[in-house]
């Protein structure tokens, strides 16, 4: 299969090689997943996006859809996006839609907190103008490993992209998974994002949808709803429908400080640390495990994460000896 | 294969060679630096220079290097930049040859880095064995040298009027046959010199670091938070130590841009530039935390990276070939020797208090 | 690529470099290991001073205000327009604002231009006032102390004594000097009311209350020296200074103990060596050690910016003419006269910064220059600068950024950044370096020397020069001790300027000495607030700025925090990195509060960079009468934690 490759067939077929081994354990790997993004290009070349839609979701946050040149991408739940607006420079984002609707669809989609330059500028481009991305990067989350288990989605306000990626993701395949939970907390209720989604997830028979806010305002008082930091959701989740630890896969995105108190509520209720699934946020610019910046121990956020277990969080802090989360 | 080259033919061997050649010299004031192109006569030969300032890897991993341009008018149109022009590095020590092969497996490791792997390519190492090492200079303590039993592609050995050329890859085996006038065999009692050099230039280092020590000490979290501190004072945040080290890979990303002054058209290019993990805002994340927020967890980083085992099973080597060149940059005294031998001694020169 | 020897243009060190050039321009520096300044090494700005050269966020043209409104016009347009405008104003109503960051040609352009094209003596820079102590000092010490002393010559010491030099990192290469003393052996005596990174290398560490120095100081001399007043009780000493008798008898036993000794200060430390008072305490401390047996005695007063020595020396000073000579001096204005071909120059002294935003403020000073952006930093309440410029009547900026400065400005000419300038500097020995062209101007930025000569021409006074080697040797001629000074033999001491004062102060050593007047701390108030240079100087923020490195490391500092140590922090119930309430007797404010260990307990430090935004909870700044300079008053404060 190599030859015929051409000039960078060698390269190519190294990245192959990579994501065959990445992905081999879980089953998930497959040349066909990764599309020729790659192929032959220039490392930090990104392929140019039109932007088909821009959806307000909070007032500091918006969701880009994107129709990348030469046709969409295959990618896993988890994985993420460089994003580049020339000029300005580029950021790392979760792709927060599923491959099931890019494949439907051919669009991908991020969504984007603006707090800075490089997503100062993204909020001031509209439909029509054009972004660079280099996509899919990062390892993803471990479906398989969720297979046929129940699932329990915890989000904290921004936190909320990668997984919505996951749940649409295995909504769509629903059959493969077993009960789905899904627990989102925000500071306020205009802090949420995906405001229609999340009312379709309450609606839904096949999901189950708690969501507290920190902070409540008028209209979340008068619907009745849930006011408490989001690890306030386990003892109703305990008599509502409790965890069977063995048989549970925990998915926590969130700011660091909610993941911890997210992961002691999890392992008090004796989740294994192998079942319970986070992400790790670093400082990240290259996304391909060569600038440096986003290395924790001995491993580099970017291509052996975003995505680790609590199993391999605690390895990497002891290896070392410095905090991880 | 051994084979022969006349000092008096060196010029006409370097001339002969294609694409563009870089060499050390020897500036006014006494520093050594890599230049491309330079007159014959002016190129460092073996004991007449230590080391270059900046390692000759800066050549394929420059400090700043631009990765694309741009033009943004409509779409944007991306100008990648040219295919590099073939690059022979003559004079480059045996420190920096093992440093280049170590960044020839970082940056194709996973994902290739094309910029730094397509100059890589086209780059072909003639080293110049050392004699004479200088006196920063601790490579044998991390397999970085004097004298190189592989990686280079050439090695050059100093007989005094002439070299024994060793060749040490493909690459260099096609350079010495396209060019077989220069040369000629070896007389076989040569070899035998070499391996006597080698061992009495081992004799002549000056400093020692010692790195086994180092590695055990960290990977069995050996080292008081105290010594750490201690330590950590005397850095000063310069950068330097990563800036000059060979094996220091970490870049920043940059985008620039300006409007075109005839038509409006915004042009611009992304470059990335030299990073350093001692930097606050290296590691700083977008939402204001930092995992390494103070000067002793960025210090204990950079030494953990170096030195600690778990690194060295991914990077295969410590992070370090024992060129001696953060010992000038360090402004407290807290380079790689004087670090590994305070982890040793667990005692800190200089430290008066507590 | 193509190296190119040049010298950093950030700090007061001036280390030499060599720039790295390919097809896409500068691409980055090597320190020069030859050199005696830094033998190598470059501290975090140094190794990122070309990255400005890629920055392509400049002003490129001359912009003018033409009927109201900002535009880029045409180069000879806006001299003309320039040079009709200063035509207006009489000399005494025209001030010149110089920049501690152009080279001394520019300096020199700049108090020539001053002096004989305007005919002002209003010109100064902004951190001139800083320098004065020091210049008394030089004045009053006299013979057998060398100072400025060489980096070096540190090394040489068996004793170093640091007064108030804070961080290693301020003053990169004096810190490496002594750290590299103290491994191989050398004592450090630290007097630093900071719990710096010193102080775990110090041999003994002092740190006196803020402002107590120049006492402690007065108290060792009356140690060495019972002929000493000291109008003070040992026990009224140690608790003025919070220091026992015991740890100053250490401390004089120390430097008596010494035979080569080495003092190193910070001039613009605000609490230490910037009074006049201190200087004085420690000139006459040296003194005393010079007759109980030190033999050799040097001093190096640390200067933030790269060309504060130069921009003195010369005469960008409302009293100086090039070579540190008082524009009273007949000798010098004569020798000026003739060679400037002009028939007298002003006498009176001029106004300093300080004093002509004032005159600004009440109408006596109508036209002002300013070059660089030095003010931004020195006059850190902005709200007040931006007043003062609007009252400006004609206010031409030669500035390479856009900032408040040439917001205001009437003109503005784009200002040749470092790295396209040529020229010298004087670093803090006194050393004069070379800084080269290392990179094509911009648009149609120009030094700031050339700009001056333009502007005369359009006035009609025909000043030109071919190259800046031209100003140097006018430069040499008109101050003839500066004569046989080689900038590029570095290692030389051909490049070393050294001057004695004759003429300047007084020399009259200030026998009353009193203790500093502190707001009593309570327990509604339990902090003591004090405005502090605590980071590294930036020299021209905006150079800083526009380097992409150092903007994201300068970045982390730009929300207004104050500094507490980690025990009083908690103790406060406050938290690192958290939002904070800061309340004054004069008001309050909302902080961060970041714990920094060097902070002794009972001190807040806010960094003077914010001064700005929390001028309401400080109080006025006031002026210091002798120097001129900005003097900030300790208050008391008390800190809780917020949401
Ligand atoms: C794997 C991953 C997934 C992410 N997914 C999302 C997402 O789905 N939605 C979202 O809104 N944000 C996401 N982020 C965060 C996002 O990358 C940052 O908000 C963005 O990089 C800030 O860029 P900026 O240029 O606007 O900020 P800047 O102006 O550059 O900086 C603002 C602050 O962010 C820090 N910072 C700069 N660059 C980065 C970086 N690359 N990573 C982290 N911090 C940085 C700076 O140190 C500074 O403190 C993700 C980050 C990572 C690492
Ligand atoms: S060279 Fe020394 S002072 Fe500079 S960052 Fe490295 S350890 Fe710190
Ligand atoms: S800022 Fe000062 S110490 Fe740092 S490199 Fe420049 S001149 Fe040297
Ligand atoms: S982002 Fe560059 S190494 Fe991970």
């Amino acid at each position: 299969m190599e030859q015929g490759l051409g000039e960078f067939g060698e390269r190519r077929a190294i990245v192959l090689a990579y994501v065959n081994c990445m992905w081999g354990e879980c089953g998930m790997a497959s040349q066909e997943f990764f599309q020729p993004l790659w192929n032959g290009r220039n490392l930090y070349e990104p392929v140019l996006a039109r932007i088909v839609e821009v959806a307000d979701e909070t007032p500091d946050v918006k969701t880009f859809t994107l129709e990348l040149d030469g046709g969409a991408i295959d990618y896993l739940p988890g994985q993420f996006a460089e994003v580049s607006v020339f000029g300005v420079g580029e950021a790392p984002f979760g792709i927060s839609s599923s491959p099931t609707w890019t494949k439907r669809t051919g669009y991908i989609q991020v969504t984007v907190r603006a707090i800075g330059r490089v997503t100062n500028a993204l909020h001031r481009l509209k439909v029509g103008d054009y972004v660079g991305v280099r996509a899919p990067l990062g390892n993803g989350f471990p479906v398989e490993h969720a297979e046929g288990k129940r699932v329990i989605i915890v989000g904290g306000g921004i936190g909320l992209p990668p997984l919505r990626s996951l749940l649409n993701y295995m909504l769509d395949n629903r059959e493969r998974f077993g009960k789905i939970t899904v627990l989102y907390g925000a500071r306020t209720p205009a802090d949420r994002v995906y405001k229609g989604e999340l009312e379709e997830w309450e609606r839904r028979e096949d999901l189950e949808y708690l969501d507290t806010v920190d902070i409540a305002d008028e209209e979340w008082q008068r619907l009745g709803k849930r006011v408490g930091v989001v690890t306030t959701l386990f003892p109703i989740l305990d008599e509502q429908s409790p965890i069977d630890p063995p048989n549970t896969v925990a998915f926590v995105c969130g700011p660091p400080i909610m993941i911890h108190f997210v992961i002691i509520e999890l392992e008090k209720r004796n989740v294994p640390d192998e079942n319970i699934i986070s992400t790790l946020e670093r400082h990240m610019k290259c996304g391909v495990g060569k600038c440096g910046h986003c290395a924790i121990g001995h491993k580099y956020v970017c291509t052996d994460g975003p995505v680790f277990s609590w199993a391999e969080m605690k390895e990497l802090e002891w290896m070392c000896a410095e905090p991880a989360v | 294969m051994a084979l022969l080259l006349r000092k008096e033919r060196l010029d006409d061997f370097l001339q002969s060679l294609d694409g563009q050649l870089a060499a050390p010299v020897r500036l006014e004031h006494g520093e050594v630096h890599f230049a491309i192109n330079p007159p014959v006569e002016q190129i460092l030969q073996d004991s007449d220079y230590v080391n270059s300032t900046i390692s000759p890897v800066a050549l394929l991993f420059p400090q700043t290097e631009v990765l694309f341009k741009f033009k943004l008018n409509g779409k944007p149109q991306i100008e990648l930049p040219k295919e590099p022009k073939p690059l022979i590095i003559f004079g480059i020590r045996s420190c920096d040859v093992a440093a280049m092969r170590y960044l020839e497996m970082f940056f194709s490791r996973k994902f290739i880095d094309t910029p730094f792997v397509e100059r890589a390519e086209k780059t072909t190492l003639i080293s110049v064995a050392c004699q004479r090492p200088g006196r920063n200079c601790f490579c044998p303590c991390c397999a970085g040298g004097p004298f190189l039993e592989e990686g280079h592609d050439l090695q050059l050995v100093d007989f005094g009027d002439a070299f024994l050329v060793e060749v040490g890859s493909e690459k260099g085996m096609r350079l010495i046959y396209a060019r077989g006038q220069f040369f000629e065999p070896a007389p076989y009692e040569l070899n035998e010199q070499r391996n006597k050099l080698a061992e009495e230039t081992l004799q002549k280092f000056e400093i020692a670091s010692h790195m086994g020590t180092g590695v055990r000490k960290l990977t069995s979290r050996a080292v008081s938070d105290e010594l750490w501190r201690m330590m950590a004072a005397r850095c000063i945040e310069c950068g330097g130590c990563a800036f000059v080290c060979p094996l220091c890979t970490c870049f920043d990303v940059v985008d620039h841009s300006l409007p075109c002054s005839s038509n409006g058209v915004i042009c611009g290019w992304r470059e990335r530039c030299w990073d350093c993990c001692q930097f606050a805002g290296y590691s700083m994340e977008a939402a204001g935390v930092n995992p390494r927020p103070d000067k002793v967890s960025r210090f204990k980083r950079r030494f953990y990276h170096k030195l600690s085992y778990f690194y060295m099973e991914m990077d295969g080597r410590v992070g370090c070939v024992g060129c001696g060149r953060c010992i000038q940059v360090c402004f407290g005294v807290v380079d790689m020797p004087a670090v590994v031998n305070t982890l040793r001694e667990e005692k800190l020169l200089g430290a008066r208090l507590r | 690529m193509v190296s190119m020897r040049t010298t950093c243009g950030f700090c007061g060190c001036g280390c030499g470099l060599y720039t790295v050039s390919d097809d896409n321009g500068v691409i980055g520096v090597i320190p020069s290991d030859a050199d005696p300044v830094n033998e190598g090494r470059l501290c975090i700005r140094g190794w990122h001073v070309y990255q400005p050269l890629r920055n392509m966020d400049r002003i490129f043209r001359p912009v003018a205000v033409l009927n109201g409104s900002k535009r880029d016009v045409d180069y000879t347009d806006a001299l003309s327009r320039v040079a009709e405008g200063l035509k207006k104003f009489p000399p005494n109503q025209i001030g010149i604002i110089g920049s501690a960051t152009s080279t001394n040609e520019d300096a020199y352009l700049i108090a020539k231009f001053g002096r004989a094209v305007i005919g002002t003596n209003h010109i100064d820079f902004p951190g001139r006032s800083r320098l004065m102590p020091t210049l008394m000092m030089l004045r009053l010490l006299g013979e057998g102390v060398s100072m400025p002393c060489t980096f070096a010559d540190l090394m040489d010491a068996d004793l170093l004594l640091c007064i108030g030099i804070g961080d290693p990192n301020r003053y990169p290469q004096a810190s490496a000097r002594i750290f590299k003393a103290v491994v191989e052996g050398g004592h450090l005596l630290l007097i630093d009311t900071w719990h710096s990174d010193f102080a775990p290398y110090a041999s003994l560490h002092i740190s006196p209350k803020p402002f107590s120095g120049a006492l402690l100081l007065r108290a060792l001399a009356g140690i060495l020296d019972s002929t000493i007043k000291v109008p003070f009780a040992d026990e009224q000493i140690s608790s003025i200074t919070g220091v026992s008798s015991e740890q100053l008898r250490a401390a004089a036993d120390l430097l008596l103990s010494s035979k080569r000794l080495a003092a190193v200060y910070d001039t613009a430390s605000l609490m230490h060596m910037c009074s006049p008072q201190c200087v004085y305490e420690l000139a006459r401390l040296i003194k005393v050690l010079r007759e109980r047996g030190v033999e050799w005695c040097g001093i190096l007063p640390m200067v933030e910016r790269c060309n504060s020595n130069g921009a003195l020396r010369m005469g960008v000073a409302p009293m100086l003419l090039p070579g540190l000579k008082s524009v009273t001096d007949n000798e010098t204005a004569q020798k000026a006269c003739s060679l400037w071909g002009i028939d007298s120059l002003p006498q009176d002294v001029g106004m300093g910064v300080a004093q002509m935003l004032s005159a600004i403020e009440n109408g006596e000073l109508k036209a002002l220059i300013i070059v660089g952006d030095d003010l931004l930093t020195d006059v850190p309440d902005e709200q007040r600068l931006k007043k003062v410029l609007s009252k400006v009547e004609l206010l031409i900026a030669i500035s390479a950024y856009r900032s408040l400065l040439t917001e205001a400005a009437h003109f503005v000419f784009p200002r040749a950044i470092w790295g396209e300038a040529m020229g010298t500097f004087v670093n803090m020995e006194g050393r004069m370096r070379c800084l080269e062209k290392v990179a094509e101007r911009l648009g149609e930025a120009r030094q700031e020397w050339q700009v001056l000569c333009d502007i005369a021409t359009a006035m009609g006074i025909k000043l030109s020069y071919s190259c800046s080697d031209e100003v140097l040797d006018e430069l040499k001629r008109l101050v003839p001790e500066y004569a046989s000074i080689e900038p590029d033999k570095i290692s030389n001491s051909a490049c070393l300027i050294r001057e004695r004062l004759s003429h300047l102060f007084d020399g009259v050593m200030h026998e009353e000495i009193a203790a500093p007047e502190l707001p009593l701390v309570s327990d509604e108030f339990p902090l003591l607030l004090l405005v502090e240079r605590y980071y590294l100087p930036w020299h021209a923020d905006t150079l800083a700025l526009h380097s992409s490195t150092l903007w994201r490391e300068f970045r982390l500092r730009f929300t207004p925090h104050v500094f507490v140590n980690s025990v009083q922090g908690h103790s406060l119930g406050l938290r690192d990195g958290m939002p904070a309430l800061l309340k004054t007797p004069q008001g309050s404010a909302r902080v961060t509060s970041v714990f920094n260990e060097a902070v002794p307990t009972g001190i807040a430090i806010l960094p003077e960079m914010f001064f700005a935004q929390l001028r309401g909870v400080v109080g006025q700044e006031k002026f210091d009468e002798l120097t001129g300079t900005i003097v900030y008053p300790a208050t008391v404060a008390a800190m809780e934690r917020t949401r």
